[in-house]
């Protein structure tokens, strides 16, 4: 025990005296999350935030138009412009604008549209309930309720068809109403007594729009909730300069060879390092994430929301701490110099970095690189944070994250330990 | 003054990974209790190869080895716990201070508490280093390093004591203090083994040597008894330019 202690109190030592390592895995990681969160927040922002400018022209002046520009400003995607520069548009305008590109989204409602759709009601409740009357011709304007869509061309077909889709949405919506007021008006002429007004029946079917979340809870993808644990990761997987030069200076200056001229248990030296370097990725964890949480508001960023799942959180670090502590020793153990440790250490941990969807959120990659994002050990903890910061996983939902992380880290210290024992005394 | 063997080996031979020619090829030593035993030979003979052996870090390819009476193999641990080494590099935490290299290098031997800084600060005083006890190493000057590099050998006073040339690059003074050190401890029972250069330094300090060259022990005995036996030389210098030729070694 007091081997041990001893050893873990010189690894401490040593740590607190590497100034430029300390800096490399405090300081960097903080700078980082920094700026890419600035930049990134108004990507972002374009994301799930700013609403897209359209262009609205009503020349229905009646009921379907005045819905359908309220339901497009409510539902906070869009922002409704009906004048460009003071000009009231018209149509020849709206295309014109549109097809410029100026603008992505063009809607027109339709003169007279309102009173077709009101027409029509009335036609078919007419029908249905005095059946018999066959003469009774189809009002002319039946048919004549439009609305009138311009799309950029350069605009996604997803988007075009979320756009229809929520338009659809709405005009059904609006129709039913007037339908049902048609209806209602028409009844009380056959009734002896006319009943009391009927009031609107409200809303009917609402549409409601949820990020798919586990447990609804209110995290919203930011670039806060991303650029937070992304980074954290990588400068938990950047204990590999001071970690690696640990492991090459012991080597170098004789200090490996005098552990093993001494008694004691050459894998509680061993032991010693990586019980420091999973508290310095534990201290990393929660610098960062206190940073995200407490600091990044004062620049005007979203603070970062950490959820109801802190036991799943610290889960989570700990097995990133872990892994990056054998990936570490692992290059440490079979690299020569500490030079060569570093420059393969700083590479190999940025391609990682990349394609576990540090810099990029997976989801933005192109298909190929999404594949391979799944041999990236930051990437098994990048998703494992997702799954608890952003879906409101807990244990059950990381479990599997946590399983490969930590089967990461046994294997790259199990080959560490022959790759070293392989090396000595020979 | 001839006790128990405590270092035997018997045809000892050494083969780096990845040479051909053997660092050692059949090195027979007997080393008995309380001697201060010297082995010399020039660059590139073995010597570091052979204590290496003694000390466990190295697997010799083949041959017998005995240290304190164990058979090597099988009882490291326990041969470990009673042998000192004080290797020919400087083996240091450059960032750490001397009082706490001392201190975690004690601890490895089981010392702790006050045993463990009496025990450190008894040897700081005696090396004249304690006022530089809490400098750290990378700012030591050549010497001082020598000298934290033989106590970290001492601190647990071992029964046998491996020293890979712990004199060298060290001023007259450091070396005097060294040399009447290692003499106190031998004299209060501590069997030395030791590789030098210095063949005056030898000479005086060893109760018995052995010359090596080229993975062989060329010879083998007391010094005085070696300087009678061989005519016409005065000293151990002059023999051991006699033995191994004038040719430099090493290439
Ligand atoms: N790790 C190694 N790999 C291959 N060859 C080695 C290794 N270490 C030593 N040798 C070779 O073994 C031979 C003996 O080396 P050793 O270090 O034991 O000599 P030495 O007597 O201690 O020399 P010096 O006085 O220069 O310290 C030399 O030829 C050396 O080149
Ligand atoms: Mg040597």
């Amino acid at each position: 025990m007091h081997t041990l202690l001893a050893s873990i109190r010189k690894e401490f030592l040593i740590l607190i005296r590497d100034w430029a390592g300390l800096g490399l895995i405090f300081l960097m990681p903080v700078a980082l999350v920094m700026v890419m969160s600035l930049i990134q927040d108004v990507t972002y922002k374009k994301l799930d935030e700013t609403s897209l400018p359209i262009l609205f022209l009503d020349k229905d002046q009646d009921e379907l138009g005045i819905q359908v520009k309220q339901g497009l400003e409510q539902t906070g995607f869009f922002k409704v412009s009906t004048s460009v520069g003071g000009q009231p548009l018209d149509e020849s305008t709206i295309l014109k604008l549109v097809a410029k590109g100026d603008f992505q989204m063009g809607v027109v409602i339709i003169e007279g549209s309102t009173d077709a759709i009101r027409a029509r009601g009335q036609y078919f409740v007419q029908q249905t309930l005095l059946g018999d009357d066959e003469d009774a011709l189809p009002p002319e304007n039946m048919d004549k309720a439009r609305i009138v869509i311009y799309f950029d061309p350069a605009i996604k077909n997803s988007f075009k068809i979320t756009v229809r889709t929520t338009l659809e949405n709405f005009t059904s919506k609006i129709e039913a109403g007037i339908l049902f007021r048609a209806l209602s008006e028409e009844v009380a002429q056959y009734l002896p007594e006319p009943p009391a007004p009927v009031t609107d029946p409200g809303e009917g079917i609402t549409y409601q729009e949820i990020y798919a979340t586990n447990e609804h809870t209110e995290i919203v993808p930011n670039s806060v909730q991303h650029n937070v644990p992304a980074w954290t990761i990588f400068a938990m997987f950047f204990i590999i300069i001071p970690l690696t030069g640990n492991i090459i200076k012991e080597r170098e200056n004789g200090l490996a060879t005098r552990l093993r001229i001494m008694p004691g248990n050459k894998l509680q030296a061993l032991g010693a390092k990586i019980f420091i370097y999973m508290m310095v990725g534990l201290v990393q964890f929660s610098l960062m994430f206190m940073f995200g949480k407490f600091v990044l508001p004062y620049f005007g960023l979203p603070s970062l929301l950490l959820g109801p799942e802190k036991i799943a959180l610290l889960l989570m670090a700990l097995a990133t701490a872990l892994a990056a502590t054998g990936y570490s020793v692992l290059v440490g153990s079979v690299a020569s110099t500490h030079d060569q440790a570093a420059v393969f250490g700083t590479v190999s941990v940025i391609i990682l970095a990349a394609i576990g969807g540090i810099w990029v959120p997976v989801f933005m990659m192109p298909d190929l690189m999404q594949k391979a994002s799944i041999i990236s050990p930051l990437n098994w903890s990048l998703s494992g944070f997702y799954d608890i910061l952003l879906r409101g996983g807990g244990i059950r939902e990381i479990s599997d994250n946590l399983f490969l992380l930590l089967a990461f880290f046994i294997l790259t210290l199990a080959a560490a330990i022959w790759a070293s024992e392989k090396g000595v005394r020979r | 003054m001839t006790g128990n063997p405590v270092i035997e080996t018997l045809n000892l031979v050494k083969i780096y990974a990845r040479s051909e020619e053997p660092a050692l090829n059949g090195i027979s030593l007997i080393i008995p209790e309380g001697e201060i035993f010297g082995l010399l030979g020039p660059n590139g003979a073995g010597k570091t190869t052979t204590i290496n052996i003694l000390c466990g870090i190295l697997r010799p390819t083949s041959g017998q080895v005995k240290v304190a009476g164990m058979e090597l193999n099988g009882n490291l641990k326990e041969i470990k716990k009673v042998i000192g080494v004080v290797p020919q590099d400087i083996a240091l935490y450059p960032t750490l201070t001397a009082r706490e290299n001392l201190c975690f290098i004690g601890s490895m031997y089981g010392l702790h508490g006050k045993l463990l800084q009496s025990r450190v600060n008894e040897y700081l005083t005696l090396f004249g280093l304690m006022e530089f006890a809490n400098r750290t190493i990378k700012t030591y000057s050549g010497g001082m390093k020598r000298r934290i590099n033989l106590i970290a050998g001492i601190l647990n006073r071992p029964k046998i004591l491996f020293l890979d040339e712990p004199t060298v690059g060290i001023d007259v003074q450091s070396r005097t203090v060294i040399i009447d050190y290692l003499k106190t401890l031998n004299a209060e029972g501590t069997t030395i083994v030791y590789t030098s250069h210095y063949m005056e330094e030898a000479e005086h300090l060893c109760t018995s040597i052995a010359i090596i060259d080229q993975g062989h022990i060329i010879i083998q005995g007391r010094p005085a008894e070696m300087i009678d036996s061989q005519p016409g030389y005065a000293n151990l210098e002059s023999i051991f330019l006699h033995l191994t030729g004038r040719t430099l070694r090493d290439h």
